[in-house]
């Protein structure tokens, strides 16, 4: 049989996640991403990990606290209203600094919203979304291939960093299927993690405590520096964006995930009868791909971003281009799935085409 | 000469934060005590509450984690499935244990999972400043009952202890007092066979400690204690409530 | 009837995401055409463990084509509730209707025709494992055969014939069906199960016939394509 497995998009991150070195889930089901806590309880017991489910996404993260603090690569998935039960736990997680791996399948919002796709949870993976001055690295795969190599890299980053790692994907990602292959990352070297709390007899003796309570005013504000140096250093070695088509761009569309897919369709329709018009593609949300803005920046004359959502990426585009440009939005909602011929109608009307 | 009394190896020389006439120090001594007495203090780790025990992660000679309010038993869990060979301990209060974190603790013990807790009932919120927790006594007085608890208002307490003794999961459940030297030392026993049942593999174990807050409650320390006999235990009554190599009691 | 069928009533079962739903949209559509535009071909989606792509989601598309999707009514075609309707008992049993049944993938999927074995006496239908040798959990012999035994057990139905479902979606090669034959062929000598058909896309379905000329081909539309893709031939890059 060939290298290449025909997998679901849950079912793909689970296994890269397994051969990753994470031995440890913790979740609780919501739909759409069951495929992923069911492959891994059925996976992990063959390869010696643990599946626990959780009474609660609220349980399960902090299962995975505890997990991380004792020095295991562990992971949790959720779709998002589980996600924003896990907020308080992600929020110590980052103040303790503790490295995992979150998935998020986003269906639509708010409240229960629906079962579908959707991307309106970009502000609440990039922005915060629990309490506190602190940042996750966002991940957001647009293909199966590519959301197998970025959950494997994704621990390494945890690892790096000591920060959780947030995989956003959609239900769309989490449930459609695509042959993929499992291979090794770009290794990176990663410092030892004395600081877990596995016992005294595991570490010569010295304690270790794994905390975010800092009493005095001047020592917090000493750990928020710390934390926001290192945000500065992730900012400038872990953007990651496509772009593609952008060299002689009039037109460049801002897409990710699964709508980038539909805008690549639509690009290539727009191509074909010789319109300018590029993708870039952000796949780290968070840090922001700031970089491949400026190498766009000269030819575009025009932004046009399209999300599942209301807009929210759009505002970290305006950031960005900072008034240089116009820039454009188009997003639908309520776990509807924008066409092809929807975004090129887009871009024909900015582009003043009839 | 021959010592008599030491502190144990297991608490660290910082003093604590709590009042003066608190009963966590006591029960913060209990466990040390055990910690050395097994010999486990290289292989324990403790997750501290939060609550007035917050700090309690700056007393243990053994690694500590500090939990979000209420998910002690969740982190305790994620722990021993990473290091199933270490000993692990949540310490908790009853608005972290018996309010906030009621689904957490309930389900490590129908889980049956290899942690011990100990569990500290005040009655009361010392932490943030003395309003009612769920094990308040009826008519007791707090910040946010100040007309006293009115049961047909505010419910009625809860009783932890016999509340999970009806799961399958632990093997240890005891309600135990500090407010006399003779229910010291039966504290200590329960708190100890607690720990020796999770060494041992047989469940989770809980021993939920009758305690006082003589700041929040206005009493002197010796009122504080007076009160734990007078009013806690007709409402708490004291004794195992499982034990799965004796059999379940009362 | 004709090879691909024996019986009224076609169960399509197999592991998840083994590609049941395209085999029996595409075994309706051959019923249809097989019987004329006087039959009626029921497609019952009794799907309750997947979430997309399901034959439901066709619904419109397939009532064109003549064939009558039975599933959950309105809104609740969008739910991850089970809400199966009470017609698929009256389908099962009206001997006028042509049925496809598109079960859920793995045990968990084919538990739900448990409920329906008073419906469905032994001799009375096919039931076609649907297998994908590309898929994790049934690349090997064994595997599939634990599979077999499970859907059985869960479903309290005998599995009667399998379907070559090879498969790497737009990567496919007619030697990727050959391959996933010699499993088959190994499957078939321990369960004495046939193989019913191969079911591949029409652009490699002559090749397929050439390598494989004993065994039938059931030629499939591909309906459950991600909204970015544009023909047939989905080749599942960006």
């Amino acid at each position: 049989m060939k290298q290449r497995v025909l997998m679901k998009g849950n079912e793909a991150i689970a296994e890269a996640a397994i051969r990753a070195g994470c031995r440890f889930f913790f979740g609780y089901p919501i739909t759409p991403q069951n495929e992923l806590p069911e492959y891994m309880s059925r996976r992990l017991p063959e390869v010696g990990g643990t599946f626990v489910q959780a009474e609660s996404e609220v349980s399960a993260i902090n299962m995975v606290y505890g997990a991380a603090g004792a020095g295991a690569r562990v992971m949790t998935s959720s779709s998002s209203p589980g996600i924003s039960l896990k907020q308080e736990g992600i929020s110590y997680m980052a103040g303790a600094q503790l490295p995992a791996v979150i998935v998020n399948i986003v269906r639509g919002g708010p409240g229960l919203g629906s079962i579908q796709p959707g991307q309106g949870d970009y502000f609440q993976s990039v922005k915060g979304g629990g309490h506190g001055d602190y940042r996750l690295v966002v991940l957001a795969p647009a293909n199966l291939q590519e959301a197998v190599d970025l959950v494997t890299e994704a621990f390494d980053i945890a690892d790096l960093y000591r920060n959780p790692v947030l995989i956003l994907g959609d239900g769309l990602l989490g449930q459609m299927m695509e042959p993929v292959e499992f291979r090794q990352s770009t290794p990176r070297e990663l410092p030892a993690k004395d600081w877990a709390t596995t016992g005294l007899c595991n570490h010569n003796g010295q304690k270790n405590v794994i905390n975010s309570l800092v009493l005095h005013a001047i020592d917090l504000e000493a750990h928020n520096i710390h934390l926001q140096e290192k945000y500065a250093l992730i900012k400038v070695a872990e953007q990651k964006a496509e772009l593609l088509h952008c060299d002689d761009a009039e037109l460049v569309v801002v897409a990710y995930g699964s709508t980038a897919r539909i805008v690549k369709t639509a690009i290539a329709q727009l191509r074909d009868q010789g319109h300018r018009v590029g993708l870039l593609r952000p796949i780290s949300l968070w840090p922001f791909p700031e970089d491949a803005f400026a190498k766009v920046m000269p030819v575009a004359k025009d932004f046009l971003c399209v999300e599942m959502s209301a807009g929210q990426m759009v505002e970290d585009v305006k950031l960005v281009v900072n008034g240089a440009r116009p820039v454009h939005f188009y997003g639908r909602m309520g776990g509807i799935v924008p066409t092809p011929n929807e975004i090129a109608t887009q871009v024909l009307q900015i582009m003043g085409v009839k | 000469m021959v010592k008599v009394f030491d502190c144990p190896k297991s608490l660290t020389d910082m003093p604590t934060h709590y009042c003066p006439g608190c009963t966590h120090g006591i029960i913060h001594r209990l466990i040390a005590e055990v910690i050395d007495e097994l010999g486990i203090a290289d292989k324990a780790v403790g997750v501290a509450p939060v609550g007035c025990a917050v700090l309690a992660y700056n007393y243990f000679v053994c690694d500590m984690q500090e939990a979000a309010h209420g998910r002690a038993p969740a982190v305790a869990t994620g722990i021993k499935r990473v290091v199933p060979e270490g000993v692990v301990f949540t310490y908790q209060g009853d608005g972290d244990l018996a309010s906030i974190g009621c689904a957490e603790i309930v389900h490590a013990a129908a889980r049956g999972e290899l942690i011990t807790t100990v569990f500290v009932n005040n009655g009361i919120y010392g932490m943030t400043g003395g309003q009612m927790a769920p094990t308040t006594l009826p008519g007791d007085k707090t910040s946010t009952s100040p007309y006293g608890r009115d049961t047909k208002k505010q419910g009625f307490p809860i009783r932890v202890s016999e509340m999970l003794a009806t799961l399958d999961g632990p093997a240890y459940i005891a309600r135990v007092s500090v407010h006399n030297v003779a229910n010291i030392v039966k504290a200590k026993r329960a708190i100890k066979k607690a720990f020796e049942y999770q060494i041992a593999g047989k469940g989770f174990t809980l021993v939920e400690v009758l305690s006082t807050c003589p700041t929040n409650w206005g009493l002197t320390p010796k009122e504080s204690l007076e009160k734990v006999q007078r009013d806690m235990m007709p409402y708490f009554p004291l004794g195992d409530y499982k034990d799965i190599e004796a059999g379940e009691k009362k | 009837m004709n090879s691909l069928w024996h019986h009224r009533v076609s169960i399509i079962t197999g592991s998840y995401g083994s590609g049941k739903t395209e085999v029996a949209i595409n075994l309706s559509l051959a019923k249809r055409s097989f019987y004329g535009n006087e039959a009626i071909v029921s497609l019952i989606d009794v799907d309750i463990v997947n979430l997309y792509f399901r034959s439901r989601d066709k619904f419109e598309e397939l009532a064109k084509r003549g064939i009558h999707v039975i599933a959950p009514a309105g809104d609740l075609r969008h739910a991850d509730l089970p809400a199966l309707p009470a017609s698929i008992s009256g389908s099962l049993h009206d001997t006028q209707q042509q049925v496809v049944l598109d079960v859920g993938g793995d045990p968990a999927g084919a538990t739900v025709l448990g409920r329906y074995q008073a419906d469905l006496p032994e001799g009375s239908y096919d039931m076609i494992l649907v297998v994908n040798p590309y898929r994790p959990y049934t690349d090997n012999v064994d595997a599939m055969q634990r599979l077999i035994s499970a859907i059985e057990s869960k479903s309290r139905l005998r599995i009667t014939a399998l379907c070559n479902n090879s498969n790497l979606m737009g990567f496919t090669t007619p030697e990727d069906l050959l391959r996933g034959q010699d499993l088959l062929g190994e499957l078939e000598v321990r369960t004495g199960l046939p193989t019913a058909f191969v079911s591949c896309v029409p652009a490699i379905a002559p090749a397929v016939s050439v390598m494989l000329p004993n065994v039938p081909v059931l030629q499939l539309g591909l309906y459950m394509l991600p909204p970015w893709a544009t023909g047939n031939n989905y080749a599942g890059e960006v």
